[in-house]
């Protein structure tokens, strides 16, 4: 009984200090779970070797809290990590229409209906139907994660070569967004290569290897393109003016839970990657059935990887939260399980309360605040993390990841392609061409 | 009834037409006023990423690798690729699957610790091919990615057969029982499935 006091105590005060984090732009959830990770080494050190029922739990809301709150900046500062790469232009419609209010509550209303379906859903099978899947599913991945790659390419469509005469002139400009999206790829699994068998990242820190990639792939360019486009936001109202009803939060939760389930399923494929599929399988029209699903998909990514860990014999390592969580801690028992779901429900429910309070609080902030001074001080910030975390040899990997990432922001391509950098060099590594392909490289 | 006006960035600065966001002026072929500065961020984006990356590349390729010692392994170090030296304190262990080699690891001992070096796949059945397979008492030189989990669990992977060297045991001034010509301490044949 001791236990699951100490349990709720902490995951509440976890999804309080997530839910403040995640308001934070530029500041994702496995930033702050390296933080964690690495005072907790430091505590090991000096004698005070951390519990499992304190760091578990705490860990688990701030990922909970996060996936649900940080709608926050990705809808209303424009700062998204990649999962919420879709979420950010219906979003921003909304926004610039005065309502970005509304569509952070249509987004969370969606996520509360993902955490609802990955509760139960997780609850009463995961622990029967997992090992089942990942048995079945487990050869047969790579081809998976190479046809999704296929997609990702080719459902990027020409938007230019219309206009003017025919000729090498309307081929080139057919190609002007394509194309750069393509080398955008390129340029980002050749850098996933070089961190993932040669990363100039000190050992101590090589748990975030990827950290400085993605920092600058998705935050850094969006933050500059922040500050240098000075875009003003309109005044925004704190009123649901579309009257959403429960059939459109639930045609979109549904359809989001697919793509999120997916993502959080298959090894490498992230949220922003699920969150594409499912929009793309549902062909979702209204733009309030896709921030809903945008919702659903991001928190039951992050969350249901996470809680996968936790099904006894099957500990399914997925995404960065439960990679961390294993160098801590690996659960064993269904009591471990049973745990982890407690503690994504009840930060799920408290993380969607706080949700409006937050948003207004933001939005107040955004009346007081400058835009661009906002992304000035959380473009320091990510930068300052990342040095503090991975030293000068990450600050490098940031600026030139950050090259890359401006590449599809400027050039009007998807910034999905960036994703290559983790993509590509798995792909290659699940069909057993990886090491070869690094080889010829000179990494080996 | 209000009235709208483009601003500057979306007429065309030749014929000064409505061309909006379009690059080219559909009526006279000008290039559109986009902004200089962004342009020249174009640019030097694309600068950035090719010579950013490249010159990672060299300085990622060219750094010197440090030795690391097993009982300095935290668990922050997960995915870091290092360098231990060692000597194989047992025989090492080969899967065989459909005849062909699948799997191959080694308990290596650096004496502040042990800890498993494994080869998989391609990269195992690459090692058995060019008879790189270190015996018990050998002394190696090994380059991989670290994999550590909770509990004390550390694994080394190699990742292709050139980041194993054996060394000659004589400069190491170690005692050690070396069995004779790479023998294998354990085979596990897995037959094909029917």
């Amino acid at each position: 009984m001791e236990q699951a006091i100490v349990v709720a105590v902490v995951t509440i005060a976890g999804t309080l200090v997530g839910a403040v984090l995640a308001c934070v732009p530029g500041l994702h959830v496995y930033n702050i779970m390296a933080l964690v990770v690495l005072a907790s080494h430091w505590l090991a050190s000096t004698g005070t070797p951390s519990q499992a029922e304190i760091l578990v739990p705490l860990l688990i809301s701030l990922t909970v809290a996060w996936a649900m709150v940080n709608t926050i900046p990705s809808t209303l500062l424009a700062a998204p990590d990649e999962s919420a790469l879709f979420t950010v232009l219906p979003g921003q419609k909304f926004l610039m229409m005065g309502r970005g209010y509304e569509g952070t509550m249509i987004t969370g209303a969606g996520g509360l209906v993902g955490a609802i379906l990955l509760v139960v859903g997780a609850g009463c099978f995961a622990p029967k139907l997992l090992p089942t899947l990942t048995a079945v599913f487990r050869p047969h991945t790579h081809w998976v994660l190479w046809t999704v790659i296929c997609f990702m390419l080719m459902s990027e469509w020409p938007k230019g070569g219309r206009l003017g005469y025919a000729g090498w002139k309307m081929f080139f400009d057919g190609w002007k967004h394509t194309g750069p999206g393509l080398v955008t790829f390129l340029l980002a699994g050749l850098l996933g290569f070089v961190l993932l068998y040669r990363s100039p990242i000190a050992a101590e820190s090589a748990f975030q290897n990827l950290m400085p990639a993605f920092v600058g792939l998705f935050t850094i360019p969006w933050l500059l393109l922040n500050l240098v486009s000075g875009i003003q936001i309109p005044h925004q109202r704190f009123t649901i003016e579309s009257s959403p009803d429960r059939f459109v939060i639930l045609q979109g939760a549904f359809a989001g839970g697919f793509g999120g389930a997916f993502a959080a399923f298959f090894p490498v494929i992230t949220g922003g990657v699920g969150g594409f599929l499912a929009g793309h399988a549902t062909a979702l029209r209204d733009d309030r059935v896709f921030l809903a699903s945008q919702g659903a998909s991001k928190f039951i990514y992050y969350a249901g990887g996470l809680l996968f860990f936790f099904v006894p014999g099957v500990h399914l390592t997925r995404g960065g939260a439960a990679w961390m969580i294993k160098g801590l801690h690996v659960p064993h028992t269904y009591a471990d399980f049973y745990m982890a779901l407690a503690c994504v429900a009840l930060a799920a429910a408290l993380s969607f309360l706080l949700l409006g309070p937050l948003t207004r609080a933001t939005i107040a902030l955004m009346q007081r605040v400058s835009y661009r001074r906002i992304s000035l001080i959380a473009l320091l910030f990510a930068v300052g993390l990342v040095f503090y975390v991975t030293g000068f040899a990450g600050l490098y990997i940031l600026i030139v990841a950050t090259g890359i990432g401006l590449l599809p922001v400027l050039y009007g391509s998807r910034r999905m392609n960036c994703l290559s950098v983790i993509l590509l060099p798995m792909a290659c590594n699940m069909s057993g061409v990886g090491s070869t392909i690094a080889g010829w490289l000179g990494l080996l | 009834m209000s009235t709208n006006t483009a601003s500057r960035g979306d007429l065309c600065p030749s014929c000064e037409r409505f061309v909006g966001p379009a690059d080219h002026c559909p009526y006279c072929g000008e290039e559109s006023a986009k902004s200089p500065f962004i342009r020249r961020l174009r640019y030097a984006a694309v600068a950035l990423s090719v010579l950013g990356l490249g010159s990672l590349f060299l300085m990622a390729t060219r750094r010197e690798l440090p030795v690391l010692q097993v009982n300095g392994i935290t668990s922050t170090m997960n995915f870091a690729y290092v360098r231990l030296v060692g000597t194989v304190a047992r025989d090492p262990y080969v899967v065989r699957r459909n005849g062909d080699v699948d799997y191959m690891s080694f308990m290596l001992d650096d004496g502040t610790g042990r800890i498993r070096v494994q080869a998989h796949r391609e990269t195992a059945r690459a090692l058995h091919r060019m008879k790189i397979v270190p015996a018990r008492g050998d002394v190696v030189d090994v380059a991989g990615s670290l994999s550590v989990a909770a509990e004390g669990s550390r694994k080394l992977r190699i990742q292709s057969p050139q980041q194993i060297k054996i060394l000659p045991a004589v400069t190491t001034n170690q005692n050690h029982q070396r069995s004779p010509g790479g023998q294998v301490a354990d085979v596990k044949n897995i037959p094909p499935k029917s």
